[in-house]
């Protein structure tokens, strides 16, 4: 069975391009484009890794972060964001472990890929 | 004759027997001391003239009852001598013969002549008649009118008649009884007998002599009424003494009465005196709980053998304990007070008991209801005459509110301690000979520390006039005075000090000093000099000043327009870098899915501007970033070394040769922040190594030591070198005379540098050699 990705952003050109390096390396990904929207597909379905922006309309990336650790603590979370000095920011999860990685964009793809294959082999 | 013989007998019986029986006991009268002698000689007399009688009666009887008779009559006789003699003697108390030798006398030469006659009782009659009769009867009847005479001076008239009438009656008895006797052969009984008595009246003498007994009798009871009247005037004598004591007695009664009343008044007086003790008593008692209460002095007592405790009203009111219960006994004090008093307090009674010393503390007292009171306790000891201390008494005053205010004052005093200092105007204090006795602190910092005790004159300027001006304020007649002064400044500077003085009086009205402000207003008299004088260099003045005004605006203007560019460049970074992300994304798919060489050529192009987009963005944050070094102990060898390594990577293709002169620093450790000292050195080299791209270059590298507390770092590069135009815009955010530079290298050097309170200067000429010089001091400094 297919190792399912949920990616919320809302650049969907963005997301696209991801979807389509994530499925070539075969996984099964699904898109949110909003706070609203990514909380219900965590609600509804199961993943076991979710990518979060920081900053989405409707609700915040963090608040997402908390919904999916408070329903499923096994699912990853990585944060992307453009966001100067994210790490900084993310702090605090990240010492709490909330948070598996973090993407700072721009980003080498290949950077990319290597990290989830590795969190997701784990 | 029988007859005869019973009544003169009886007569004189009669007359004894009421002369003796006659109570006269007590009475004044000589006569009555001397009566029963006349009542022994009466009754005597009387038996004798019975027994004469009898002879007559009985005949064969007459020698014994002769024999009976004789010595009676002699008796009889002789009592009478005896009582005539004794009243003469009493009264008149000298006579020519004695009481006692006359009677004796008498009674010897009787017996003499009876005894050597024939007939002893014959004759013996006959000499008793003669020897006693005649001077006991003329002695009786002389005494009596010796004593009539007595009585008559008494007024007791109707007495000294009937014993003048005793008298002669006895004066006839004895001429009838004594000379008229028996017929005897001897003169006169020869002659005046009884015979011859008889012959010549007719009648015997018996006859006679019986009638005198009856007059004497008569007359001596009569007599003896005076003693019933003089007992009744004794009686009544008596009863005046009765009533005298009586009256003396009520007077001693009243004097008595009076005297109790006195001493009752006395009494009184001394209880209402004994009220007033006690009411004063009590009064000062009262007065003393009262000063006590308001003073909130409590006061204490402790015998220490008994442990027995006393303590005042107020002592209770202060640690809040029920007055009506008894006071806490030592043994119960510790939870009187926190541990820490109770300590102190354990140890201070330790010392005053065994040492006998006072003290003076003070302690921190709990209530029963958990507050606490700050209260000052004294303790004294008092001694026994053997030295032990036998008890300790003080007073425990509560100074809760006293502290409290002691605290306000102190904050009230530190408040005006910090106004007084924060003034910038000087303030000082002189005393009437002007010399300084209190300043504040802007007076300390113009004259100096050591002010005080120095006059003022002292620092004043040349000669002035400034004392002769303030003189109307020491002598009275001014309250404020303005005076303006030129006076030396601790470190030389003269100064123009403008002085308002005010007077300082004591509650008598006397000058005691003067409390004055002073102001430097040198600064304003040389613009007042200058406005007077030369109006010109004021205008010029005016056009510097507005010219430095426009300057700083413009300034300020940049700034802020350079942190509203900082801000709008964060945020520009921020969405760029969204749409590079996907652009890099988009190209990595194409290079993926087309792979080829005619793609992979463009792709890479796309990818490496990606890159150096996000170099820019990342400068540009750095730079909007820059607010605060994060201070730490850095090794400036050790990053400068770093910088020059990692810049040798980037430019390893370049062929350049370093100069490193970095020994004089190493170990050397500063206080920066590291991660902007990277940042600005990195910088620095990236412009070094750009300038020498394409040729033969050469940078040179040198740190030292300027002085105790800086380091001066050199970079010196034989590029290309900055045009003089140029040169000044170099630290300008956005300025670059490279193609592919944002502009902000050097700005943000010059900001770290300038973070770090150092300083950063470029020196170059168009086509030569350019130097940057940074210096940095060893430690952070507060702004």
């Amino acid at each position: 069975m297919k190792q399912r990705i949920l990616l919320i952003d809302d650049d969907k050109e963005l997301c696209e391009e991801l979807r389509d390096i994530f499925m070539e390396e075969g996984y099964f990904v699904q898109l949110a484009h909003d706070g609203p929207g990514g909380k219900k597909l965590i609600e509804d379905d199961s993943y076991d890794l979710i990518i979060i922006d920081i900053k989405l309309p409707g609700l915040g990336g963090l608040d997402l972060l908390k919904i999916s650790k408070n329903k499923e603590p096994k699912t990853k979370v990585f944060v992307i964001s453009g966001r100067p000095f994210i790490t900084d920011m993310l702090k605090d999860e990240i010492t709490k472990n909330l948070v598996d990685g973090v993407i700072g964009k721009p980003f080498m793809v290949e950077d990319v890929v290597n990290n989830i294959k590795s969190v997701l082999q784990r | 004759m029988i007859i005869i013989f019973f009544i003169y007998g009886l007569a004189f019986f009669v007359l004894g027997l009421a002369v003796i029986l006659y109570p006269k006991k007590g009475s004044a009268f000589t006569l009555a001391n001397n009566f029963w002698r006349l009542g022994v000689f009466g009754l005597a007399h009387g038996i004798n003239e019975w027994l004469d009688m009898f002879c007559l009666i009985y005949p064969p009887y007459k020698d014994i009852l002769h024999i009976i008779s004789l010595p009676i009559l002699v008796f009889s006789f002789l009592c009478l001598v005896k009582f005539g003699l004794k009243q003469i003697i009493s009264t008149k108390q000298k006579f020519f013969v004695s009481n006692n030798v006359l009677p004796p006398f008498l009674l010897v030469i009787w017996a003499v002549l009876t005894l050597t006659s024939r007939d002893p009782f014959w004759y013996g009659e006959i000499w008793a008649r003669y020897l006693l009769a005649v001077p006991g009867a003329s002695l009786a009847a002389y005494a009596l009118i010796f004593e009539a005479a007595v009585f008559k001076k008494e007024n007791l008239f109707s007495v000294a008649r009937n014993l003048n009438i005793a008298a002669c009656a006895f004066l006839i008895y004895g001429c009838l009884g004594g000379l008229i006797v028996k017929e005897a052969e001897f003169f006169p009984a020869s002659i005046f007998n009884y015979k011859v008595f008889i012959d010549v009246f007719g009648i015997p003498p018996q006859v006679f002599r019986a009638f005198c007994a009856l007059v004497i009798a008569y007359a001596i009871v009569r007599v003896l009424k005076v003693f019933n009247w003089e007992a009744r005037n004794r009686i009544i004598a008596l009863l005046e003494r009765v009533k005298k004591y009586d009256s003396e007695l009520e007077l001693r009664i009243d004097e008595r009465t009076i005297h109790l009343v006195d001493m009752n008044e006395e009494l009184k007086r001394e209880v209402a005196q004994r009220k007033c003790i006690e009411e004063q008593l009590r009064e000062s008692t009262s007065v003393l709980i009262e000063a006590q209460r308001l003073s909130s002095i409590g006061s204490w007592s402790w015998i220490v053998a008994s442990d027995t405790v006393k303590w005042s009203v107020e002592l209770y009111a202060i640690s809040g304990r029920n007055p009506d219960l008894p006071p806490p006994a030592y043994a119960e004090h510790p939870s009187l007070y926190t541990a820490q008093s109770w300590e102190m307090l354990r140890q201070v009674v330790d010392r005053a008991v065994r040492f006998g010393e006072p003290y003076d503390l003070e302690l921190d007292m709990i209530r029963p209801d958990g507050t606490i009171r700050h209260t000052e306790a004294r303790g004294e000891v008092i001694k026994d005459q053997a030295g032990r201390v036998v008890r300790l008494h003080g007073t425990v005053q509560d100074i809760t509110e006293r502290k409290k205010t002691e605290a306000q004052i102190k904050f009230l005093n530190l408040r005006y301690q910090a106004i007084l200092s924060a003034v910038p105007d000087i303030i000082t204090e002189v005393d009437k000979n002007k010399v300084y006795t209190w300043v504040n602190k802007a007076g300390f910092e113009f004259f100096g520390e050591d002010v005080i005790g120095k006059e003022a004159a002292f620092y004043f300027v040349g000669e002035q006039e400034t004392y002769s001006k303030v003189e109307p304020l020491f002598k009275g007649s001014e309250d404020v005075i303005y005076v303006e002064s030129w006076q030396m400044r601790q470190d030389g500077e003269k100064c123009l000090l403008a002085w308002w003085c005010r007077v300082l009086k004591d509650s008598g009205g006397n000058v005691t000093g003067a409390l004055s402000t002073a102001r430097d207003i040198t600064v304003h008299k040389k613009v007042e000099d200058i406005l007077k004088g030369d109006k010109e260099t004021f205008e010029r003045m005016v056009k510097e000043s507005s010219q430095q005004l426009v300057e700083t605006e413009r300034e300020l203007d940049k700034t802020k327009r350079l942190a509203d560019m900082g801000m709008m460049a964060a945020s520009v970074a921020h969405e760029l870098r969204n749409p590079l992300a996907a652009i890099q994304i988009a190209a990595y798919n194409i290079k993926k899915k087309c792979a080829g060489q005619l793609i992979d050529k463009h792709i890479f192009n796309i990818e490496k501007k990606v890159s150096e987009s996000d170099q820019i963005i990342n400068n540009l944050l750095f730079y909007a970033r820059l607010k605060n070094a994060h201070y730490e102990k850095i090794s400036i060898y050790d990053i400068l070394e770093e910088c020059i390594s990692s810049a040798e990577n980037r430019f390893k293709e370049e062929k350049v040769s370093l100069v490193r002169n970095l020994s004089e620093v190493r170990g050397l450790l500063i206080e920066a922040d590291s991660l902007q000292m990277r940042e600005c050195f990195t910088n620095i080299l990236n412009n070094a190594f750009d300038a020498v791209s394409g040729k033969e270059g050469r940078i040179e590298i040198a740190a030292a030591r300027v002085d105790s507390s800086h380091i001066e770092i050199l970079i010196k590069d034989n590029g290309i070198g900055i045009g003089e135009e140029e040169l000044k815009k170099v630290f300008d955010p956005f300025f670059t005379t490279k193609s592919k530079g944002t502009g902000l290298g050097l700005t943000v050097c010059s900001q770290i540098i300038y973070l770090h309170n150092g300083a950063i200067d470029i020196q170059s000429k168009e086509g030569e050699a350019a130097c940057v010089t940074v210096v940095l001091p060893f430690k952070k400094k507060e702004r």
